[in-house]
């Protein structure tokens, strides 16, 4: 797996609030997974790798290029797709028209050719059919896809998407995972989410960010081995377990320490997770 | 990853490609101008009127259809079409910051002083376009009439260029408002500074001195405004001098990114010594 991207050291404060603190891993081709609870600094980062944002103080590097100078950023950005938490839309734009608009800021000059490129993208978010219609008037997923259609254009070899699953259903949540591991075949993807499915499903290899430093960086499956004997299900819930849940069948399952005896069962990523960001106390005292 | 590097095209065909953008990109930007809702509600308002007043003049055959016509064109131009393609051109030139959509246009390889280019492109070939046909028409209409106010004579071709570089400048002035001040209520505040700054310098009566009004982001055209001061100096430096302020705005747009400053500071210079020649010269 070759490097796509490095952070080291990086750091980033707006105000009081510092977002990045100390940073540092590395992003390889495949599709790498970036969890981390609210506040962690994640979309900061993002924006970071993106070259929309630059750090305070720490390194970025891109395919070997440096972005904070002009001209290795643009050469990052010709290889770059972007899908930002919160996409806007300018008034008056169609589907088609929205992402042909941003096919020519991404230089693709030849009009026959970025119209083909255009249709395939859309195609491939499955907007086909609405096309035509204006972005914003169309539902919140939809208006994600055509989003996520733009960020597609031109096969990028480095693909930035944050939060990309928020508001699609289920059936387009598949898809994107298939939309998602394809780009991620001999390209690098970076994909921030609070989905832990979509992370064990599609990712190789996950980060988890906390208050703006890098807590772990593995596989999924190294991630969920941190609940390795700390999750366990019972008939009658555990106080002293640090998180308890009923499950569908009608029991609990708990992570933390076990009692003695208790019936463990394999973890999870999310289980792993959770036991590692451990904020449970602060949760509760909220 | 040095694969992923080399099955990219070479530097040189990307910057080729950069300016090409720009053209596509002033295009695609222009048309939007052209086509704000604003813009087609008002001059479709224009229109309506002209229509009604024409039909209300039918039986005056003492009026050439002409002439009429040609007042009608030159007064929309000379006193609406400036603020009104100021208005949509801001609308433009902010929506990206108004629909917070900057985060992924900004992830794109053309920077942002490209996306600034490309709508300062789109001024010229959108309503500078339009003004440009507005102003041929003009000049056709023109031949061999009399008209109604002023003093009566056709402008020249150097007062319509004048007519249509108005146009182009608010267009321009609008953009460097728009990339300058980045809040809700730069565009009244760019719309007050535009009315209100022409009508000051170009009021004889309150101008120090006479030749004053020369100086004023307008036309200076014994076409329709029979004053004195008018007929002093040169239709055509006045046109050399707009054209410089137009220049100097598309500057100011450009000197917004930090980088490359200096060289666009350069620039700059050599168009502000240029507009200030051609503001000597013209009275």
């Amino acid at each position: 797996m070759s490097t796509a991207a490095t952070v080291s050291e990086v750091r980033r404060r707006f105000g009081r609030t510092q977002a990045l603190d100390g940073a540092t891993f590395e992003i390889g081709t495949g599709v790498t997974g970036l969890l981390g609870p609210n506040g962690a600094g994640k979309t900061t980062l993002l924006r970071i790798l993106a070259t929309v944002a630059a750090p305070d103080s720490g390194a970025v590097s891109v395919f070997g290029r440096d972005p904070s100078v002009a001209s290795q950023r643009v050469e990052i950005r010709r290889r770059l797709g972007y899908l930002p938490q919160d996409p806007g839309f300018q008034r008056g734009f169609s589907v088609f028209e929205f992402i042909d608009y941003v096919a020519i800021l991404k230089e693709r000059t030849d009009r026959q050719q970025r119209h083909g490129e255009v249709r395939r993208v859309i195609a491939a978010v499955d907007l086909t059919s609405v096309s035509g219609k204006r972005v914003r008037a169309l539902s919140g997923g939809m208006r994600r896809r055509a989003a996520l259609a733009a960020s597609l254009l031109g096969e990028p070899q480095f693909l930035v998407l944050d939060e990309p699953t928020a508001g699609l259903d289920p059936e387009q949540r598949l898809r994107f995972r298939e939309l998602v591991s394809r780009a991620g075949e001999g390209r690098a993807v970076l994909l921030s989410t609070h989905q832990t499915e979509d992370v064990a499903a599609l990712c190789q290899d996950v980060v988890v960010l906390d208050k703006g430093r890098v807590l772990f960086q593995g596989t999924p499956s190294s991630l969920a081995a941190v609940g390795d004997g700390r999750v366990w299900l019972a008939d009658e819930r555990v106080s002293s377990a640090e998180l308890v849940w009923r499950t569908g069948e009608g029991r609990f399952r708990h992570l933390g320490t076990p009692p003695v005896g208790a019936e463990l069962v394999e973890p999870t990523l999310e289980d792993g997770y959770l036991l590692l960001v451990g904020r449970f106390d602060e949760e509760a005292a909220a | 990853m040095s694969a992923v590097l080399e099955s990219h095209v070479t530097e040189r065909q990307m910057s080729g490609a950069t300016w090409l953008a720009v053209l596509q990109l002033g295009w695609r930007e222009g048309r939007r101008m052209v086509l704000s809702p604003v813009l087609l509600l008002v001059f479709g308002f224009m229109a309506l009127m002209g229509g009604v007043n024409a039909a209300a003049q039918i039986t005056d055959l003492s009026l050439p259809s002409r002439a009429q016509a040609y007042d009608y064109i030159f007064f929309v131009f000379a006193l609406y079409a400036g603020l009104l393609f100021y208005i949509s051109c801001h609308l433009v030139a902010s929506s990206a910051r108004r629909t917070k959509a900057e985060g992924q246009l900004a992830a794109s390889p053309l920077s942002s002083r490209g996306r600034c280019a490309g709508l300062c492109v789109g001024v010229v070939m959108g309503p500078g376009l339009v003004a440009a046909v507005a102003m041929i028409t003009l000049a056709l209409l023109g031949n061999d009439i009399t008209l109604v106010y002023g003093n009566e004579k056709p402008g020249s071709v150097a007062e319509l260029v004048q007519l249509a570089l108005t146009v182009v400048g608010a267009g321009l002035f609008a953009v460097m408002c728009a990339t300058w001040l980045r809040f809700p209520g730069s565009l009244p505040l760019g719309f007050v500074v535009l009315v209100f700054g022409t009508i000051l310098m170009s009021d004889a009566e309150r101008a120090p001195i006479n030749t004053w009004p020369w100086f004023a982001p307008y036309i200076a055209s014994p076409a329709w405004a029979d004053d004195v001061w008018t007929l002093m100096g040169s239709q055509a430096w006045h046109a050399a001098y707009l054209a410089g302020l137009c220049g100097l705005a598309f500057c100011a747009v450009m000197l917004r990114e930090r980088e490359g400053r200096l060289r666009w500071t350069l620039i700059s210079a050599g168009v502000l010594a240029a507009t200030v020649v051609a503001g000597a010269l013209q009275i």
